[in-house]
């Protein structure tokens, strides 16, 4: 089959750089927006409302992650939220103080050598407390949609380079076919 | 209180250094100045033409943003401590008063910061230096509310405070904590506003209507985050201060409400809260509920300045000063991340 090069696959090439490069200043805006909405949150609220005390410490803090990321056969991304579950919402806990203190010493002992991580609220936004301002609310929508770019500019960069793979094999073929021509006319 | 005759022979004085302070506050041309800074240095060097003077003189190159909020704090609590150290009763008490919002605050900070394993060395310099108080150090031993106050709050200011959550047996886990934060606040507004009726005279006329607004500032914003929390009705409306202009009907109607439009036609009843959604949105050139409180807000006390011989314009120029912080801080920020698009969203005070 001759390897033909045409207008196509060029524009394909293209057109696929354009919306990368799209994606980027579109990934670059949002979380510039992110950040600047979390200095807004703490405008709102303070320095001291907002910062990297009330973070959870990995190790210590049992953080579940609100969005996974799936990897299909042909290497592509795919991202899906965690729903949260029901029961750890944010909502006035009642202590089971009596049980507690009913434990045997043997249970309470077992239970001290295993080193248990504390559990957070699912919702980032709760670690900030009850009265979290609007713009931290949409700095997290910003954010959570810089994941979601990310995850469409690694499967636009992964198709690109597809094509870009194709159409420098198709260059090779044509170049290698154009090589060989000025040997056949001669011996014409 | 608020006598022309008397109020000056023990707080006139610092009536006059408040106006005094009040008149460095930042004008319209001082933030355009600020405004067309390119680099956090230029800011520094416009900032030294104003009554900030050499603030940040000694701080050297490359400045941060934390480092001039950190400033900028310093001075204010300078000026605060300057007339609280010579001032005395009544004023002294008001001015006691008006830090324990900040007392509340850095208990909350402690005790959140022990949940997250934070070292103790490590959470007291982040407190609001308006809020020490010697017992502040001990909040991480205690693992409930009624621990808290029994071990730690009962010989402090706080300790009235806390007659609602000293019955709280649970543990201080990040939704309690909130809960606790909100409860002390409430109790602090409430008994702020009590006392400053006891007061009467001009304070009691200004300051009040200040509370009130505060009071239902509170209100509004614990229920529109509520949506998103599973708390229930009753549970909030045991956070809702109860000495606002909201206080009691408005208040019922918040609690019931079951989204932010709701929420909205019911502020629309009440008189001063009709055009507060007036221009509030979520796109680009909307302001948000916060902005327009802040505006509020800071129209209520430069009128508290009209009037004389009143404590307000203590509370007034401590709210105002922060407000300008908040400004400056804000302008900075936007400055350091190179994104001038949202600059002009400071609220001017002159």
């Amino acid at each position: 089959m001759n390897p033909v090069v045409t207008d196509e696959n060029v524009f394909e090439v293209l057109d696929k750089i354009s919306d990368y490069e799209q994606l980027l200043k579109e990934l670059c805006t949002i979380i510039q927006d992110g950040h600047i909405l979390l200095s807004r949150a703490q405008y709102d609220l303070g320095y001291s409302a907002i910062n990297s005390t009330y973070l959870p410490e990995p190790g210590v803090h049992e953080i579940t992650p609100t969005s996974l990321l799936d990897v299909s056969e042909n290497d592509r991304f795919s991202l899906h939220s965690v729903k949260p579950d029901p029961k750890s919402g944010v909502r006035k806990r009642k202590k089971g103080g009596c049980e507690d203190k009913k434990k045997s010493g043997d249970e309470k002992s077992e239970e001290e050598k295993k080193p248990s991580k504390t559990k957070l609220a699912e919702d980032p936004l709760n670690w900030f407390g009850l009265m979290a301002p609007t713009s931290l609310i949409q700095a997290q929508t910003r954010f959570k949609s810089a994941i979601e770019r990310i995850v469409e500019i690694s499967n636009l960069k992964q198709e690109l380079q597809e094509s870009l793979s194709d159409f420098e094999t198709l260059t090779k073929d044509l170049q290698k076919k154009c090589d060989v021509k000025p040997d056949e006319t001669n011996e014409d | 209180m608020g006598d022309m005759t008397t109020f000056n022979i023990d707080s006139g004085y610092f009536e006059g250094l408040v106006r005094g302070y009040r008149s460095g506050i930042l004008r319209r041309n001082d933030y355009h100045n600020l405004v067309e800074c390119e680099t956090l240095d230029d800011l520094k060097l416009h900032l030294q033409g104003t009554d900030y003077g050499p603030l940040l003189a000694n701080d050297p190159s490359p400045l941060i943003v934390q480092t001039i909020d950190e400033r900028l704090k310093e001075r204010l609590v300078h000026e605060f401590t300057h007339i609280r150290n010579q001032c005395v009763q009544p004023l002294a008490q008001f001015l006691d008063y008006m830090t324990y919002g900040y007392m509340i605050d850095n208990i909350i900070l402690l005790i959140t910061g022990t949940l997250r394993n934070r070292p103790i060395a490590e959470l007291l310099p982040r407190c609001h230096p308006l809020g020490q108080f010697d017992e502040l150090a001990t909040i991480s031993i205690a693992q409930s509310p009624a621990e808290l106050f029994n071990a730690v709050m009962v010989d402090t200011p706080l300790a009235p405070f806390f007659s609602e959550c000293v019955q709280d047996e649970n543990d201080l886990d990040e939704m309690n904590i909130e809960i606790l934060r909100n409860k002390l606040y409430k109790s602090y507004l409430e008994d702020f506003y009590a006392f400053c009726k006891k007061l009467g005279g001009t304070t009691a006329d200004v300051m009040c209507p200040i509370l009130a607004f505060e009071a239902d500032r509170r209100a509004i914003t614990i229920t529109i985050n509520s949506f998103r929390t599973d708390l229930l009705k009753d549970d909030i409306e045991n956070l809702y201060p109860k000495c606002g202009i909201l206080f009691p009907e408005g208040l019922k109607y918040l609690k019931n409400a079951e989204d932010r439009e709701e929420v909205r036609r019911i502020c629309e009843r009440f008189g001063p809260y009709k055009d507060l959604y007036n221009g509030v949105g979520d796109g680009p050139n909307d302001k948000t509920l916060e902005d327009k409180f802040f505006e509020e807000e800071v129209k209520m006390l430069m009128l508290s300045f009209e009037q004389q011989f009143h404590f307000g314009v203590f509370y007034a120029f401590v709210k105002l000063k922060e407000q300008e912080n908040r400004n400056i801080v804000w302008i900075a920020e936007c400055i350091a991340q190179k994104n001038k698009n949202k600059i002009d969203n400071y609220i001017p005070i002159f």
